[in-house]
């Protein structure tokens, strides 16, 4: 999962960045509008963040050029203005969610997970695929109803192959939803990454397309 | 001094001692009048008393010829002492009437012997027993008879007071119809006055809305608009704090969130370095909020009544050294070359503890964006003899459309990422306006960075 976070305080950016990353989502942080508006065009992002009080290109001009060219990424707002008047704003502008300003990071992550399962066109909570159970808030994968342990970096390829089970996604596409642009990509993470989940999920799940990319087939309704 | 414990005596008070239009105009008004009506009585005694005196002497002559008509039998005698003249105002007409030769033929008997006026003809005064008379001579039937006759002035006088008491009788009954009228009228003209008070009076304090003059009288339009004037401006000045007030909650906000997010991720952190490098951002994130708390609080304190009583001669350039050599190591940490150049410094009347806060923000934006290697100098010196203090830096400078948009408060360039507090220019802007002084913005030497140019008024 890849979120675009558009925050032009270094600090708060910083604090957000590291909070997302601890949650195992590969995260992008520009400082202002218009290096966000060169992410997006790149595309590739499942949720942005965006902080309202941007100079240059203000948050909700930005949110409007997003919308007007048939963009449904979904996005949650941050903004320190609290009146109801700038969160019916900030909605009608097309933000999917709001925050104000001092945030809990427990509530700005479950808002996050929220857009993200909403954005893959769930409503549940948790994500089923036959035995495997994953739940994105606790990051627990459960395998007939027993725990499996799996590292961050194994949760969000699993998370990554479940949400979009039944499509081929290369290498690089999981790549890109495990590192930001500041990590250093190691060339055979993905493959690692795999290996140690069929060891622990049993080999059948995740299938490899050679020269093309990795397949969670549909589960099969029961 | 007045104590507290009576304050609706103490306003009883004030209202007797204090001047009443009402009291006023009705005594003036009354006086005025009063003095018209002194006037105007003596006046008219002078004009009665005038044609009175007409009237009588008329009179007087005619009465000579009437008494020479009945007298003609009676001259034969001399000295013969008739009785008195039957007349309206019989006791005070007295005659006597003399042959060439002087001697007294007849006379009434309030005459004297003598002649009553040395007079041959017309009218003179006498005085005859005490009183004044006014007699009337003629020679009579070719110069035989000398008629003289005399009636006392106490009449004249006495009615000439009659007819102006009957005139102005009238206007002495109407003197408290007149004064209790202008009193009501006087009442009746103030009541928008009163009207206007109670509307002000009951007023809620937030209530600053303009009161209605349509209906006010044009002499107490100027105090309405006056205070319409005033609400206005008082609610500029109340605007513009809740803005201020909204826009520093607001500022505080970002770093309270930065602070509770670092504090959350050093609590979710499973790794020790990842948790020191959270704990090391919570450190700068409080660091950044009390700088924008101890700057509000420089904001605050930026007072002009205070700053205005204590100041004194400043040397410019004096100033300039201590405030830099706080600067010192921050400028040698990122190596940039720091220079007060050489001078004698101009001396400017002005408070050294604000003028001290305007420089150091502007050294301190000068340092925050000047890249590593740059240059900021300062220095002071007198510019078309005005003191003038600068501060010159190889940073990227400001586009002169954002020139102006700069001292707003919490306003930061786009494209700047968020360092400061948003409020060091405003601040040196307020300590300037203090001083008189202008700051204006300028390109460095050669084009290059920010020329800060703070000039004072010319001594």
């Amino acid at each position: 999962m890849r979120i675009l976070l558009v925050e032009d305080d270094s600090l708060l950016g910083d604090g957000v960045h590291a909070g997302l990353a601890q949650e195992g989502y590969a995260v992008d942080w520009v400082r202002d509008g218009r290096a966000a508006q060169t992410a997006l065009a790149s595309g590739g992002y499942d949720l942005l963040v965006l902080d309202l009080g941007l100079p240059g290109v203000p948050g909700l001009e930005l949110l409007d050029a997003l919308r007007r060219a048939h963009n449904n990424l979904p996005v949650l707002i941050l903004t320190a203005r609290d009146s109801v008047a700038d969160r019916v704003k900030g909605l009608d502008s097309g933000a999917d969610d709001y925050l104000v300003k001092p945030f809990d990071l427990e509530e700005l992550t479950a808002r996050v997970r929220v857009l993200l399962r909403r954005g893959a066109g769930r409503a549940a909570p948790v994500i089923r695929h036959g035995d495997i159970v994953l739940d994105p808030a606790s990051h627990a994968v459960t395998l007939k109803d027993k725990p499996v342990e799996l590292s961050p970096r194994e949760f969000a390829v699993l998370r990554e192959l479940l949400e979009n089970a039944g499509q081929v996604l290369s290498r690089a596409r999981l790549e890109q939803s495990l590192y930001g642009w500041d990590r250093e990509v190691e060339s055979n993470a993905v493959e690692v990454h795999v290996h140690y989940l069929r060891r622990k999920l049993g080999s059948g799940l995740i299938k490899t397309l050679r020269g093309i990319g990795y397949l969670v087939e549909r589960p099969t309704r029961k | 001094m007045m104590t507290r414990e009576h304050p609706a005596a103490d306003k009883a008070l004030a209202s007797m001692t204090a001047p009443s239009l009402r009291r006023r105009l009705l005594l003036l008004l009354l006086s005025s009048i009063a003095l018209l009506w002194v006037g105007t009585a003596a006046i008219s005694f002078a004009a009665a008393r005038h044609e009175i005196g007409e009237l009588f002497d008329a009179q007087l002559a005619q009465s000579a010829q009437v008494i020479m008509a009945q007298a003609q039998y009676q001259l034969e005698q001399v000295a013969t002492e008739v009785e008195e003249f039957q007349h309206r105002y019989e006791q005070k007409l007295a005659f006597q009437i003399w042959d060439a030769r002087g001697r007294l033929l007849l006379r009434t008997a309030n005459a004297p012997m003598v002649r009553m006026s040395d007079s041959d003809a017309g009218f003179s005064d006498t005085v005859i027993g005490g009183a004044v008379f006014r007699v009337f001579s003629r020679w009579e039937r070719d110069g035989r008879f000398l008629i003289q006759v005399g009636q006392s002035e106490e009449i004249r006088d006495e009615l000439a007071s009659d007819i102006v008491l009957i005139l102005l009788t009238p206007v002495l009954f109407g003197f408290p119809v007149l004064a209790l009228l202008i009193w009501a009228s006087v009442g009746r003209s103030l009541a928008p006055l009163d009207q206007t008070t109670k509307e002000v009076g009951n007023r809620a304090p937030g209530n600053l809305t303009p009161i209605g003059s349509a209906q006010a009288p044009a002499e107490i339009r100027p105090l309405i608009n006056a205070l319409n004037d005033l609400f206005l401006r008082l609610q500029e000045a109340f605007e513009s704090e809740r803005r201020f007030t909204a826009d520093a909650a607001h500022e505080l906000r970002t770093p309270l969130a930065a602070l509770k997010t670092h504090c959350q991720v050093a609590l979710r952190a499973s790794a020790e370095p990842e948790r020191r490098r959270a704990l090391n951002q919570v450190i700068n994130g409080v660091e950044r909020a009390a700088q924008v708390v101890h700057q509000l609080l420089t904001l605050a304190r930026v007072d002009p009544e205070s700053a205005l009583a204590g100041f004194e001669p400043v040397d410019l350039h004096a100033l300039a050294e201590k405030v830099l050599s706080d600067f010192g190591s921050q400028a040698v940490e990122r190596r940039i070359d720091l220079a007060l150049e050489e001078g004698a410094g101009p001396r400017v009347s002005g408070d050294p503890g604000t003028l001290g806060v305007l420089l150091s923000n502007l050294v301190d934006n000068a340092l925050r964006y000047t890249p590593e290697g740059g240059a900021v100098s300062v220095r002071a010196l007198l510019l078309d003899g005005a003191p003038v203090l600068e501060v010159e830096d190889t940073g990227p400078g400001i586009p002169p459309d954002q020139r102006s948009r700069v001292f707003e408060r919490f306003y930061r360039l786009p494209g700047s990422e968020r360092q400061g507090s948003g409020l060091g220019l405003s601040i040196a802007r307020r300590v300037a306006e203090l001083h008189r002084a202008e700051i204006q913005l300028g390109d460095g030497a050669e084009g290059r960075g920010l020329r800060v140019r703070v000039r004072f008024p010319a001594i």
